[in-house]
């Protein structure tokens, strides 16, 4: 039980890091993959909305801890999204290859403008969020589904129960 | 009616979204010398060795992702490169248009000055990109002589502005993150304006009268005014100017002069500290 918790977080803690040190150097344009994301949607279908908000908040806090202003905001957009991908918990099919790309176009794309919104609604910030969506929040979410399998099957394989239900 | 579970779980959603806002609201009401900004400051110190020994190792990875994302821009600065050359060779042929034009550059750029300061090379050691933000994190810090507002360049024109210093490394907020902002003035006419960072990138010019005669390829220069940055560094060419009947001002579009994606190495101006940060009213860093 508690073994299973560490590895978990080990995953989360390596997303994070790799997403400051290694990510930046592979950007594509303005994209660039959200492995903090795909470490936390990944877990919310594995385990379940509780994991998935919990896992949301400490991913979305990490990232709030380095120089940047709202901070707080990534921890809030990550834990509803990781909320959100829990209730999905053992109702899809979860093992087709398009699921985890689906799935993270979607996540990805609800993060990035739950995060804008916020701070269009609430702070008041002059927006353009027409071309902010076409130019970073499109290509970003297409580049963070491209990745996705490459971390979701390997955590999936590693944490499923045998003889997971399929719909 | 609800599961137990499900009420457990909307209980610990509710709380870390509480949690959250309330982190968030004591970051934006604290000042910078608050916990939370100095826990942001120490994160960046501890991270800055990791990021420079990863730059160090993945930068030849690294040239296989630009090229990809530069591709189409190969492509598209092929076909302007072309419609260039082809300007050029009829303006060589019109010798006092040149003269005259060169005379009126000479007088305002002022290249001397931009050099007339000391300065520190840093390395660029990370990049904090969003749809909200556009830094650097440099391998100079507090140690080093480094602190906040000190203007950051390299040769071919303005990168931006030094807003974080902790012991070894520091934040450098560049021109196209969307709360920058410089004056400048236009080469080609002497009009001053205000540069600012659009969301998703790029650069506008700001506070340009309808009438002024600007064009695109003119290039714009910081004025030195407010004493921020010295006055004649590049900070790119006129991409677009148009009128819009609902706007007061002319809608100008700047291309920078340097690719923020391309930068290695940085000079920081050491002993030019302006008295106040010039970055948009009510704004914090």
């Amino acid at each position: 039980m508690i073994r299973p918790f560490f590895i978990k977080l080990g995953f989360l803690l390596t997303a994070f890091l790799a997403q400051i040190t290694l990510v930046p150097h592979f950007k594509i344009g303005q994209a660039q993959p959200d492995l903090v994301l795909i470490v936390v949607v990944t877990l919310a279908f594995l385990d379940g909305a509780l994991a998935g908000t919990i896992s949301g908040f400490t991913g979305g806090l990490l990232l709030d801890l380095l120089p940047k202003p709202y901070m707080g905001l990534s921890a809030l957009s990550k834990l509803v999204v990781g909320y959100l991908s829990g209730l999905f918990e053992r109702t899809v099919v979860m093992e087709n290859i398009f699921f985890p790309v689906l799935a993270l176009l979607i996540a990805s794309l609800s993060d990035r403008l739950f995060y804008s919104a916020f701070i269009f609604l609430f702070l008041g910030e002059k927006v353009h969020l027409f071309s902010i969506f076409w130019q970073m929040i499109v290509p970003s979410a297409l580049y963070s589904a491209a990745v996705a399998p490459l971390i979701y099957f390997p955590i999936f394989r590693l944490f499923s129960p045998k003889g997971k239900p399929l719909v | 009616m609800y599961p137990q579970k499900s009420y457990q779980d909307l209980i610990v959603l509710v709380l870390l979204v509480i949690l959250s806002i309330g982190i968030f609201t004591f970051h934006f009401r604290e000042g910078e010398s608050g916990l939370l900004h100095g826990l942001q400051r120490f994160t960046m110190n501890v991270m800055s060795p990791l990021q420079t020994g990863i730059s160090v190792v993945i930068s030849p990875f690294e040239n296989l992702f630009r090229f990809i994302g530069e591709s189409k821009d190969f492509r598209s600065e092929n076909r302007k490169l072309k419609k260039e050359l082809a300007e050029t060779q009829r303006q060589l042929t019109t010798f006092k248009d040149i003269e005259k034009e060169n005379a009126r550059l000479r007088k305002l750029v002022s290249l001397e000055e931009k050099i007339a300061f000391n300065t520190l090379v840093a390395r660029v050691i990370g990049r904090q990109t969003t749809e909200w933000q556009s830094n650097i994190v440099i391998d100079m810090g507090s140690a080093d002589g480094i602190k906040k507002h000190m203007p950051v360049l390299v040769s071919e024109g303005l990168v931006g502005q030094v807003v974080e210093v902790s012991r070894g490394a520091a934040l450098v907020q560049l021109i196209d993150d969307e709360k920058s902002g410089e004056a400048a003035q236009i080469v080609e006419t002497g009009e001053e304006g205000v540069v600012q960072g659009q969301e998703g990138g790029g650069l506008r010019l700001n506070f340009i009268a309808k009438s002024s005669p600007v064009k695109a390829g003119d290039s714009v220069i910081t004025s030195g005014i407010a004493g921020v940055f010295p006055r004649g560094i590049l900070i790119g060419k006129v991409k677009e100017a148009k009128d819009d009947p609902y706007l007061m001002y002319k809608t100008i579009v700047i291309e920078p002069g340097i690719n923020t994606d391309l930068l290695e190495e940085v000079l920081v101006i050491t002993d030019m500290e302006p008295p106040a940060p010039f970055l948009r009213e009510g704004k914090n860093q």
